[in-house]
């Protein structure tokens, strides 16, 4: 039997019917979880946020515009409700938005810097995830929906409300800022 | 000339119109190809990524969320639909001890409940074939409300508390989605 897709549960749950929410939350629990946390580093706040995105997935779902997928739909509250936490949060991020990286002819590193190839894995996803932190948030967003929740850009538009040019923009700014970022701590 | 960066980040991009010429460019060029290939490792990092699993627990702990915020908004949909019947009271209890003029607003009153007798009449009379009992509760309000203007002012609040009640209840009743998961 085939399985069925969000719109049929959408449907489904919208009658009554718990268990087709249930798949809904089986669906994208780990997306969204895993978004959340590259967001706002927090572990247990991940998991009550991604639970509340759920919750009010489920009271506004007669609001859902089946015209759009439900994964798009999804992702845009989660990424509402985590930016809201962010901003009441108040977190302070060093000002790295001014660097430029538009039409900047590429500097090529020298390939033996390369933390990618030089570092253990372990120890190079730790630098990486202390680069992901000292990513503006706003960028920071935007690299994980595309690198690490492997949406495509489409879909980072529509959750976004922005136009693909500038999301691609925003994209390539933050993989260079973390690429750098990750660089200098190899520098010797 | 070297190609730009966003370009490098247009071959990682799928397919599109610039990848076949920036494709031929980094074949011959080895700096290009060089900084081709470290972008495309640290993207295949990102993807890489150690990824958290959700909670055995997960889906199951926000079901019963979702049924205890229900129950709770019954009791505050409950709350709210008897919030009118206060501030009526509240209204009532002003008009009562400020100068309005009662007069008017008894001979008004009188025909509202004339109104909404006649209605509630038509109504159990439908319902309940029971003629007779209709028309001596009627007589009975009819001649409270005629023998003194002063009767017809507490009776009209009660009609307007119970109608602007069943109407906020009603509203609300739609709204919450209280139908839900009751199977």
């Amino acid at each position: 039997m085939p399985e069925k897709t969000d719109r049929e549960l959408v449907e489904i749950a919208l009658k009554g019917e718990k268990n087709a929410f249930e798949a809904l939350i089986l669906r994208y629990q780990n997306g969204i979880i895993n978004y959340i946390y590259r967001m706002i580093l927090d572990m247990d706040e991940a998991m009550d946020l991604a639970q509340e995105v759920f919750i009010k997935a489920y009271f506004s779902l007669s609001t859902y515009n089946p015209r759009y997928s439900f994964s798009t739909w999804i992702y845009k509250i989660a990424s509402n409700l985590t930016i809201d936490y962010l901003r009441k949060k108040k977190r302070k991020d060093f000002n790295i938005e001014s660097l430029s990286f538009k039409n900047k002819e590429m500097d090529i590193p020298d390939q033996s810097l390369s933390p990618v190839k030089n570092l253990d894995r372990e120890m190079f996803y730790k630098r990486l995830e202390e680069a992901l932190k000292a990513l503006p948030e706003p960028l920071r967003e935007f690299v994980i929906l595309r690198d690490i929740n492997e949406l495509s850009y489409n879909e980072i538009a529509e959750i976004k409300n922005l136009p693909i040019g500038t999301v691609k923009n925003k994209i390539f700014r933050a993989r260079e800022i973390l690429r750098k970022l990750l660089e200098d701590e190899n520098a010797p | 000339m070297h190609l730009k960066i966003e370009d490098l980040y247009e071959l990682l991009n799928g397919p599109s119109e610039k990848k076949e010429i920036f494709m031929k460019h980094i074949q011959s060029c080895k700096k290009c190809r060089e900084a081709f290939e470290i972008r495309k490792d640290y993207v295949q990092s990102l993807r890489d990524f150690k990824k958290i699993s959700a909670p055995l627990d997960f889906s199951t702990e926000i079901l019963f969320e979702i049924e205890k915020r229900k129950s709770f908004l019954k009791k505050i949909s409950i709350l709210l639909a008897s919030f009118p019947i206060l501030i009526s009271s509240l209204l009532i209890l002003l008009i009562s001890i400020s100068g309005f003029p009662k007069e008017e607003l008894s001979s008004f009153a009188s025909q509202y409940i004339s109104f909404a007798l006649e209605v509630f009449k038509s109504m159990i009379k439908i319902a309940m074939g029971i003629n007779k009992l209709i028309s001596s509760f009627s007589e009975v309000l009819k001649k409270f409300t005629s023998a003194s203007s002063s009767l017809a002012l507490p009776i009209f609040a009660i009609f307007l508390i119970l109608t602007f009640s069943t109407i906020l209840f009603l509203i609300l009743l739609n709204y919450l989605p209280l139908k839900r998961f009751e199977k």
